[in-house]
């Protein structure tokens, strides 16, 4: 009977891990049943970040040219041009990717990244049509390979003969290192193994082996790789909590301490625990980016702590403290906002949502949509800061790919997509992107995007990291477009026709900062402009999302539209814009800049602030129509896709909020 | 009601259980003692202690510890069971996954010594194109966009080119605020970012000189353009590019040596082809 019901049991086990997520590490296991064990205290809070080490001072946005001087070029300090990059590429080396039968290492996808051709996991070639400045690898990392020590003669490996003996073959050159590696796998079939191999210490090189690739890339100045990593939690089956952690530091800092593992725990305070070990150990700096809370199935940005009691002001602190940034959008469909929550906001309406379910699909709850989206998350962060008197949510944007075959290429015609099997092929679209029982996301649905734009004073993991803390950020869906909010509260309409970085660091601060105390009688004013990719849709129009709490406690959001395109046939008429129009040929993927404006520049004061109430402000860039990579798709590979499958998008940027808070 | 109490899929389960119930009946009747018996050595504490502390930065307490033992001693007899039933067999992921082991094993067992200069600089002759220095550009732009001159680009176009030539501060007779209008000494291939393609193409047909040249076209509109320095492109010396050059041909051998491996490994087999051809 026993031996019955554990079989039963691994029956459901082998169902279970038969439709599990491609996106979970293949053999992750739930926690052990340890007591979280509190790890260098308590986090202290943003507050106090900086005091523990003296060597860290990030730059000071409310400092970048203030001082005057003649000549308006000299001593510029402020961030120049943003850099775009992709905070989330998985490679051969993550688990599920390599179990997806992706070829393409963390060495191929860094240099698919700077812009090198390589050839996909499908065999095709392939080429980004932008480079990107800086990239991320965030692989899940594990144990394999330990012949780099064995080969580096390591001192302890050396005292067993067997080991010694191979060391000496790998030094004799190519034939007798064949043989070596030949011994090898041959002692591990037998499990003949020499016992020292399994030791984890020595587990330890894949992690080194990442840290070095991305030091032999790293080149300051021209194209940042970070190192960094996934904690891919997938609590109680599903739920994506999953968090990039990105590194300030080099390898030496790097290679000190093994990558925190969902191993150890589903929870992410513990991750920040960790993180917090870290920093103390090493004195260098992390930062984490969650991404995919539209499927956390209403977890994401839960009001609760992850166990399910009470928000406290300790949790609230830690979360803003070690997650500057969300990401926004990604392959997985667009986290940013929900037609649900957001009624009025007709770009959300069937723009890039992955709805349904959690990462397997379970269906969500009623509710849970309303902890998934980030504009929400904002709104809810204002009500927890005014009833605890710490934000959690307090969120800048990032953008990212999440591919899984290696390539960051995010761009509509040039879509490679998330695995290897949905590269480009002509039925990719009527196939399952997911599958869980009869719940299904179809390979149209796959997003093209994004990516993060970071506004940096240099292109070094300093100074990207930096400002990635800061919050001078924003996530685009895929193109590089410019992007520069400030707010402050002497914007005048005739500042559009100056540099708006000379004048929104001079009058203001810029997105990801807090406005200062508003002064008596005075509302906030927005300078805001954009420049569209050169390669891409003129600009349709900018618009800036207010979200505050009114009085009865009720999250509410307004958008205005602030700027537009051809701004001499398009009036707002009961308080909505004239639509841009579309010049798109679907047929055969084309368009025309036609319409739309290549740059939008304007100030926008708030018609309706309250002193007395908390809100904050972005800006939202709409592209106008071009063809989705569907519409490329169905062109390259004379293809007839369903009436349902979207065709045009409007490509777009979210760029950081910018808070006011009463008092501050 | 039968047929939707077959679509459940609690059914489904039940049912695989019961034929993995039937199949370890036959399959796994006689193990053997040794199978039966988990281990928990020394060996295995030490391992458990050491990956914690590799984490954590401490060794776990005797709690943290207990629970590592007993997720270790549950993972290992499932773990055991399955293998029992051959589940490892023919599942895609394990099959790739231990793929993957042997690709890194191969990979390095390539020599491991520094590559040489000789090495590096046939490697650079062979692709001269992947390390040439590109051209570097100083030049200062302004431009006309032509959504905002529907009816007169012409007019407005002629009205910059005065303008500038006249010495207007580019900066200030743009039609753009956020492009730069002074760009020194930055790399072709980086400005094309900036500026797109189109725009560089054209650049590189343009003389250096204290002129505004243009228009040129790009994605953002019309440019007049002042050129007033220029490194050309050339090829690097070995200093320059030892770094790149020495990590490229690393990367090469671990590729020859995951491929000669393979070559080396796939001849000790026969590959019979009994699919239709």
């Amino acid at each position: 009977m026993k031996t019955r019901t554990g079989i039963v049991a691994l029956g459901i086990a082998l169902m279970a891990a038969s439709c599990a997520d491609p996106q979970g590490p293949a053999g992750q296991q739930p926690a052990a049943d340890v007591e979280t064990v509190q790890l260098g205290g308590e986090a202290t809070g943003a507050g106090t970040l900086n005091a523990d080490s003296g060597e860290y001072q990030p730059a000071d946005p409310t400092k970048f040219h203030k001082e005057p001087g003649y000549s308006p070029y000299a001593g510029r300090k402020y961030p120049e041009r943003p850099y775009f990059g992709d905070e989330h590429v998985h490679t051969a080396w993550s688990a599920d990717a390599g179990g997806s039968g992706t070829s393409l290492g963390p060495e191929e996808a860094t240099r698919f990244a700077r812009g090198d051709e390589v050839t996909s996991t499908s065999g095709q070639p392939v080429r980004l049509g932008t480079p990107l400045d800086w990239v991320v690898i965030s692989d899940h990392s594990d144990g394999m390979g330990t012949i780099a020590e064995i080969k580096a003669g390591n001192p302890e490996m050396m005292a067993d003969p067997t080991l010694k003996s191979w060391h000496d073959m790998y030094a004799a050159g190519p034939e007798q290192a064949m043989k070596a590696t030949m011994a090898l796998i041959n002692a591990q079939a037998n499990k003949k193994l020499p016992p020292l191999i399994m030791d984890p210490k020595f587990a330890k090189s894949v992690w080194l082996k990442n840290t070095a690739i991305a030091e032999k890339y790293n080149e300051p100045g021209r194209f940042t790789a970070f190192i960094g990593y996934e904690w891919t939690s997938n609590a109680g089956g599903g739920d994506n909590l999953h968090r990039n952690v990105i590194y300030r530091d080099n390898k030496d800092k790097a290679d000190q301490v093994l990558p925190y593992t969902t191993f150890q725990s589903e929870n992410p305070e513990d991750l920040w625990k960790w993180m917090e070990a870290w920093e103390a150990k090493t004195g260098g700096k992390l930062l984490a980016i969650p991404h995919n809370g539209n499927l956390s199935n209403g977890r994401m940005f839960a009001l609760t702590k992850f166990d399910g009691s009470p928000m406290t002001k300790e949790r609230a602190d830690a979360r803003q403290r070690w997650e500057p940034l969300f990401e926004a959008i990604q392959m997985k469909g667009q986290s940013e906002s929900h037609p649900s929550l957001s009624t009025t906001d007709e770009f959300a309406v069937g723009y890039e949502l992955w709805d349904r379910g959690n990462l397997t699909l379970v269906p969500k709850k009623p509710g849970d949509i309303q902890h998934e989206y980030l504009r929400e998350a904002l709104k809810n962060g204002l009500k927890v800061e005014q009833d605890l008197g710490a934000n959690p949510f307090k969120y800048g944007m990032a953008g990212g790919t999440d591919t899984h075959n290696g390539l960051t290429a995010a761009e509509e015609d040039n879509f490679f997509a998330k695995f290897p099997n949905a590269e480009p092929r002509a039925d990719r679209w009527d196939e399952d992107a997911m599958k869980f029982g009869d719940r299904v996301i179809k390979g149209y649905e796959m997003t093209g995007a994004g990516y993060t734009a970071v506004w940096a004073t240099g292109n070094t993991r300093e100074e990207l990291w930096d400002a990635m803390k800061r919050k001078e950020t924003y996530s685009t869906s895929g193109p590089h477009i410019t992007v520069r909010f400030f707010g402050g509260y002497d914007f005048t309409k005739d500042d559009v026709s100056r540099s708006p970085a000379a004048i929104g660091y001079e009058k203001g601060v810029p997105m990801g900062a807090d406005l200062p105390a508003a002064p008596a009688g005075k509302a906030p004013t927005f300078l805001v402009a954009a420049l569209k990719d050169p390669k891409t849709g003129n600009l349709d129009r900018i618009q800036v999302i207010k979200g505050w709490v009114d009085k009865a406690g009720k999250p509410q959001e307004k958008i205005f539209d602030v700027a537009w395109g051809d701004a001499q046939r398009r009036r707002i008429t009961n308080g909505k814009l004239t639509p841009v129009g579309s010049t798109v040929n679907v047929a055969q993927a084309t368009w025309t800049n036609t319409i739309g404006d290549p740059e939008l520049i304007a100030v926008w004061k708030d018609p309706e602030f309250d002193p007395a109430t908390r809100a904050f402000y972005y800006a939202r860039v709409l592209e106008i129509p071009t063809p989705r990579w569907t519409a490329y798709d169905a062109a390259y590979f004379k293809v007839k896709m369903a009436d349902n499958v979207p065709m045009v998008t409007q490509e777009r940027a979210f760029t950081s909020p910018i808070w006011y808070t009463p008092g501050q | 009601m039968l047929s939707r109490l077959w679509r459940e899929p609690l059914v489904h389960f039940l049912a695989i259980g019961l034929l993995l119930f039937l199949v370890f009946k036959v399959v796994g009747s006689d193990r053997s003692a040794d199978d039966s018996e988990i281990v928990v050595s020394e060996g295995v504490v030490a391992n458990l202690v050491q990956q914690f502390s590799g984490v954590w930065q401490r060794p776990p307490t005797q709690t943290e510890l207990q629970g590592l033992i007993d997720n270790w001693i549950r993972e290992e007899v499932l773990y055991r069971e399955g293998m029992e039933l051959g589940l490892d067999r023919d599942d895609p992921v394990i099959r790739r996954r231990v793929r993957q082991k042997v690709d890194v094993i191969a990979e390095e067992s390539r020599p491991s010594q520094a590559p040489t200069d000789v090495e590096l600089v046939a490697w650079l002759q062979k692709h001269p194109d992947r390390y040439a220095r590109p051209a570097m550009l100083s030049f200062e732009q302004a431009m006309v966009d032509p959504t905002r001159h529907p009816d007169d680009l012409e007019k407005a176009t002629i009205q910059l080119q005065r303008r500038l030539e006249r010495g207007a501060d580019p900066q200030d007779v743009s039609d753009s605020r956020l492009l730069p209008t002074r760009i020194a000494n930055q790399p072709e291939d980086l400005v094309a970012r900036d500026f797109g393609e189109e725009f560089i193409i054209a650049l590189r047909r343009l003389p250096t000189g204290a002129a505004w040249q243009g228009p040129v076209r790009s994605g953002f509109g019309l440019h007049f353009v002042k050129i007033t320095h220029r490194i050309p492109g050339r090829a690097p010396t070995l200093e320059e590019v030892r770094a790149d050059l020495a990590r490229d041909v690393e990367q090469d051998r671990r590729e020859r040596s995951a491929n000669a491996f393979y070559e080396e490994a796939r001849s000790n087999y026969e590959v019979r082809i009994e699919a239709g051809q």
